[in-house]
């Protein structure tokens, strides 16, 4: 049940994601919904975190861009292991967790989209990278961070209520 | 014989009396006299009236709220059922006005066949330039083909599924396009980067370019055909030690509108690729 909503999630993200989301731009970035949707689904309490999911997710948005599958599925399948090792490691406090996931993710994913264009002989230079898409981006995930991580929450307790499995 | 005589006078005196007073009324001599009598009667009549009304109002209310309150909420749904019909149709005539740009466009380059398709996303990497488009294989769309809208070139066809397309935006990181620029003829290479502008480098130095000159495609490369407006030249850089010049070009096409583009179909893009590696 949990991994069909999971799944149901991403897809409607995904949609968003290549309808709606370009249009609201911050310079060149634009928010990355899916990412958000994967770590915050990733991080409730009543949900165990998979890496596989990433690797769901990466296929999903590999299908609606132009970049490569392999790259997307390694960047979303990366940010989704870091965000695990994060929330079993390192820290337990869950708000912390969550921040430092999405920062690391969205860094993963264009550092990897950059350093492909970079090996398809289609160079950006990586402060116009960094200045007009990695930062405006980032700026983006965070701000839509909080309300996605709301919503998801209150998701899960619908879902499950009273924390059952 | 007496009575009889007598009564004869009392009639003819009636009839004089009666018709006395009438020819009175008829001259109005009368009337304050008769307000004077009906106006108590008018006062109440007034007076049962509205106390009678007060009463079947009373009586009626709670019908007549109910009633109204019906009759508002159908009137409420009819409004917002004619709102949603004002905005369709406003979208409608919208679509038709572009639709009808479109045609323009198509009836002035009668040597081309066109295919109309409508954007349904666009990439969802910041670092791309791409749209997706409602048409493909099925229809005819092929790898290669230019994509044009009213306003001018929007890019060329890159991939293609059955029942849709993806299309390469020449504001793209990777998109090249020859171009001509008018009236100086002269040709350059335009290209799109991370920001969306475009910019044509490599021109040479006596090459007199101004701001506003018009940039259209000139063809070579057979990527896409020519003569089609790519934009105007917005700003020329010329420095004194450098070999080259370059100017920005704004496009004539705005690609954050992008609703409905044609591609053109009968267009066979040359592939260079063997001569290429050939050398």
């Amino acid at each position: 049940m949990r991994t069909l909503v999971a799944l149901l999630l991403l897809l409607g993200a995904t949609l968003l994601q290549v309808t709606l989301l370009p249009r609201v731009r911050l310079l060149q970035g634009s928010g990355d919904l899916v990412l958000l949707v994967l770590l915050t689904w990733m991080l409730q309490e009543d949900n165990r975190p998979d890496w596989r999911l990433g690797v769901v997710a990466g296929v999903m948005v590999g299908y609606a861009s132009a970049l490569p599958d392999l790259l997307l599925i390694a960047g979303y399948g990366l940010a989704a292991f870091s965000c695990q090792q994060l929330n079993k490691r390192i820290w337990k406090m869950p708000l912390i967790t969550l921040l430092s996931s999405v920062i690391a993710g969205t860094l993963l994913v264009h550092v990897l989209t950059l350093g492909y264009l970079w090996l398809s002989d289609n160079p950006i230079s990586p402060a116009d990278a960094f200045n007009l898409i990695i930062l405006p981006t980032l700026l983006l995930n965070l701000i839509l961070l909080l309300p996605i991580n709301a919503l998801i929450s209150e998701l899960t307790k619908t879902i499950s209520p009273s924390g059952t499995p | 014989m007496r009575p009889s005589r007598n009564n004869n006078y009392q009639l003819l005196a009636l009839i004089a009396a009666a018709a006395g007073i009438l020819l009175l009324a008829l001259g109005g001599y009368l009337s304050p006299l008769f307000n004077g009598a009906i106006d108590p009667i008018y006062g109440v009549q007034g007076w049962l009236y509205t106390r009678f009304q007060a009463i079947q109002d009373f009586i009626n209310a709670p019908v007549n709220i109910a009633s109204l309150r019906a009759e508002n909420a159908q009137l409420r749904a009819e409004n917002a059922q004619l709102q949603t019909e004002i905005v369709t149709l406003q979208q409608q005539v919208t679509e038709g006005e572009l639709l009808s740009a479109l045609l323009d466009f198509a009836r002035a380059r009668p040597e081309n066949a066109y295919q109309a398709a409508g954007v349904i996303g666009q990439d969802p990497s910041p670092f791309l330039h791409y749209i997706i488009i409602n048409r493909g294989s099925d229809d005819g769309i092929r790898r290669g083909m230019p994509v044009v809208s009213q306003q001018g070139l929007v890019g060329r066809v890159v991939q293609v599924t059955a029942t849709a397309a993806r299309v390469e935006l020449i504001t793209d990181p990777g998109s090249q396009v020859s171009v001509r620029v008018q009236p100086s003829e002269v040709d350059g290479l335009l290209s799109g980067s991370v920001t969306a502008q475009l910019g044509i480098d490599l021109i040479p130095l006596d090459a007199n370019l101004q701001p506003g000159d018009l940039v259209f495609t000139s063809g070579i490369g057979g990527v896409y055909p020519s003569n089609i407006l790519v934009g105007q030249i917005s700003n020329v850089r010329r420095e004194a030690t450098a070999l080259f010049q370059t100017a920005s070009v704004q496009s004539a096409v705005d690609f954050s509108r992008l609703e409905i583009v044609l591609i053109i179909v009968n267009f066979q893009p040359l592939d260079l690729s063997p001569l290429l590696n050939n050398e």
